[in-house]
């Protein structure tokens, strides 16, 4: 099965030379902003805000295997938290996107405990559901959010500090995953999705690294929609609890490989730069085409594009990449 | 069992598990001496794997009480039971398949993470098994499987030991490393509750046999006592 390892100096060259890669990537999005039109920054910023949900949902679904298909709940919630704090209480953009955090990560916290009971595709549903819940609730409760016609914030030009405080996420996400992948935590993560009754049989505690891994999860979804709110001035149920930005964290964390550090980043990159000279422009086929997309992987890659090149002997199989 | 005998470290009592109409375990009561091999035997399907089951808390009995050092540990959940010093094998190796054999060792041992990986090599070099640390365990023979599956239970140094068929489907030069080990560990105050239907092995490893069918104790004794007891005689080779 395994064609070839890569060991030794090669591999630790190729190790340090595809980490450099990845640094070299966050240092051309950070300098960006100098060199190109806001139209190209607005779609670089959409890619990274996808990238953020892509690696949040790696943390829960992609190490454990628990996958969730209600993610986009975290990220409604964190945009109506910032969204809310901004429009009725005018407080700065920090203190709105730390409530979305807050809101997010205790959600995280109280629908992870009843929610992590469940397995394989009961979770999964559980989620989509709760997700549903959550949009119909924010719907509802009109007076505090605007209900189904939106909440509008004053709008403002915040277009750059957007930019950066996505660009910054996207790294604290990485640096999370990593320093979570390269220590025994990220193995007991993974061994939860291996197998869990060995994993609770060897000691593992399931129960708290599922809930933990959940609500970091959620928190960091919640901060990524506290972003959008702050830089759309307006968001509302359907858009921010949309399925589809759950269906494409899927897609681009497995095209990339789920439970890696950089599998979410190149699976975004590939996907967003894609997506936007291809169908962008045509939302409907856009889901179906990451729908479709979720399948052919499943079926023919399960391990993404960073397990390919692992079991080809082109990377090495490092918890590192 | 003499007035005089330490308190068991291990013991069941009236352990009882139902799965539909089966009784897979009916009514077992043993009590275990720390740093013995006991073994526990019996024909397919008489509840063994069951009661290993049972003991390390992957599922919780209909009845009666598991107690680890006079404590009742039954439905206190696998990982805290594991915790508290119970380790367990499973009859058909679950090691965790995309990970390398030493990760297997990693992702469960309790020892800081600055010194994880040292403590699983050493459990590593301690089974033999230092070669193939980095293969990835779907990748491992069925018998190296099983090996690395004792080092994992080994790793976090359980005071009790349960190994399920740990000689099926494995050659006889790790056969002998296995029984070598097992010794090590018994002088080292460890106690060892083993399945098998290897009856060389198992009367060469054990001082004690303890005998299921379907799901009831039988016989309990030194292993020449148990070959001679009519009933083991008649569950094994009876109709
Ligand atoms: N999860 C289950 N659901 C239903 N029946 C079960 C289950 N597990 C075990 N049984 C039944 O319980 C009985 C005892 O099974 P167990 O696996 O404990 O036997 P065993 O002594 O380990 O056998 P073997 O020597 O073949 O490993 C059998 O009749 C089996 O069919
Ligand atoms: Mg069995």
């Amino acid at each position: 099965m395994v064609a070839a390892s890569v060991t030794g100096l090669a591999a630790r060259r190729l190790t340090s030379g595809y980490t450099a890669a990845m640094v070299l990537l966050g240092v051309g999005v950070s300098l960006l902003p100098l060199m190109v039109s806001n139209y190209i920054l607005t779609f670089v910023l959409q890619a990274l805000m996808a990238c953020a949900l892509a690696g949040s949902w790696n943390l829960i679904s992609g190490f454990t295997g628990y996958v969730s298909f209600g993610h986009a709940a975290f990220f409604g919630l964190g945009a109506y938290a910032a969204g809310i704090a901004i429009a009725k209480a005018a407080v700065p953009a920090p203190v709105a996107i730390a409530s979305a955090a807050i809101v997010a990560g205790c959600a995280g916290l109280c629908l992870g405990y009843p929610a992590l009971r469940l397995r394989g595709p009961y979770f999964a549903v559980g989620m989509l559901g709760v997700a549903e819940a959550l949009r119909v609730g924010i719907t509802v409760a009109e007076p505090v959010t605007g209900g189904g016609r939106g909440l509008v914030m004053p709008p403002q030009d915040v277009l750059l500090p957007a930019y950066f405080s996505m660009l910054a996420l996207v790294v604290l996400i990485v640096a999370i995953t990593r320093a979570v992948a390269t220590r025994p935590v990220g193995l007991r993560l993974l061994a939860i999705r291996e197998d869990e009754v060995a994993a609770e049989v060897t000691g593992i505690q399931t129960t708290r690294l599922k809930l933990v891994a959940f609500a970091t999860s959620a928190t960091l979804a919640g901060v990524a929609g506290g972003i959008y709110a702050w830089h759309m001035s307006y968001i509302d149920p359907t858009t921010v609890f949309a399925g589809s930005l759950t269906v494409r964290a899927i897609a681009m964390t497995m095209l990339g490989g789920q439970g890696t550090v950089f599998g979410p980043v190149i699976g975004s990159v590939v996907l967003s730069v894609i997506g936007e000279v291809t169908w962008a422009r045509f939302p409907f086929l856009h889901n179906a085409v990451s729908g479709a997309l979720i399948v052919v992987i499943v079926l023919f890659i399960p391990r993404g594009v960073t397990g390919v090149l692992q079991d080809r002997g082109v990377l090495p199989r490092s918890r590192t990449l | 069992m003499t007035a005089t005998s330490p308190p068991p470290i291990l013991a069941t009592e009236g352990v009882t598990k139902r799965f539909g109409g089966v009784v897979a375990v009916d009514g077992v009561s043993i009590g275990i001496q720390a740093g013995t091999v006991t073994g526990l035997i019996g024909p397919n399907g008489s509840g063994k794997s069951t009661l290993f089951r049972l003991v390390s808390g992957e599922i919780p009995p209909d009845s009666g009480r598991v107690l680890l050092r006079g404590e009742a540990v039954q439905g206190r959940g696998a990982s805290e039971i594991n915790r508290l010093g119970i380790g367990r094998t499973f009859q058909l190796s679950r090691l965790y398949p995309q990970m390398s054999a030493l990760e297997n060792l990693v992702a469960v041992t309790r020892a800081p993470a600055a010194v994880a990986q040292a403590r699983a090599m050493d459990v590593l070099e301690f089974v033999g098994l230092t070669a193939l640390a980095d293969e990835y365990a779907a990748n491992l023979s069925y018998g190296q499987q099983k090996l690395v599956e004792f080092a994992r239970v080994l790793v976090n140094d359980p005071d009790v030991i349960l190994l399920d068929e740990p000689f099926a489907g494995v050659n006889p030069a790790m056969e002998e490393r296995i029984i070598d080990r097992v010794h090590d560990l018994r002088r080292a105050g460890k106690t060892f509750l083993i399945t098998d239907h290897e009856m060389r092995l198992i009367m060469a490893l054990c001082s004690r046999l303890v005998v299921l069918d379907h799901g009831e104790l039988i016989a309990d004794g030194t292993p020449q006592a148990v070959r001679a007891d009519p009933k083991v005689i008649e569950a094994y080779f009876g109709s």
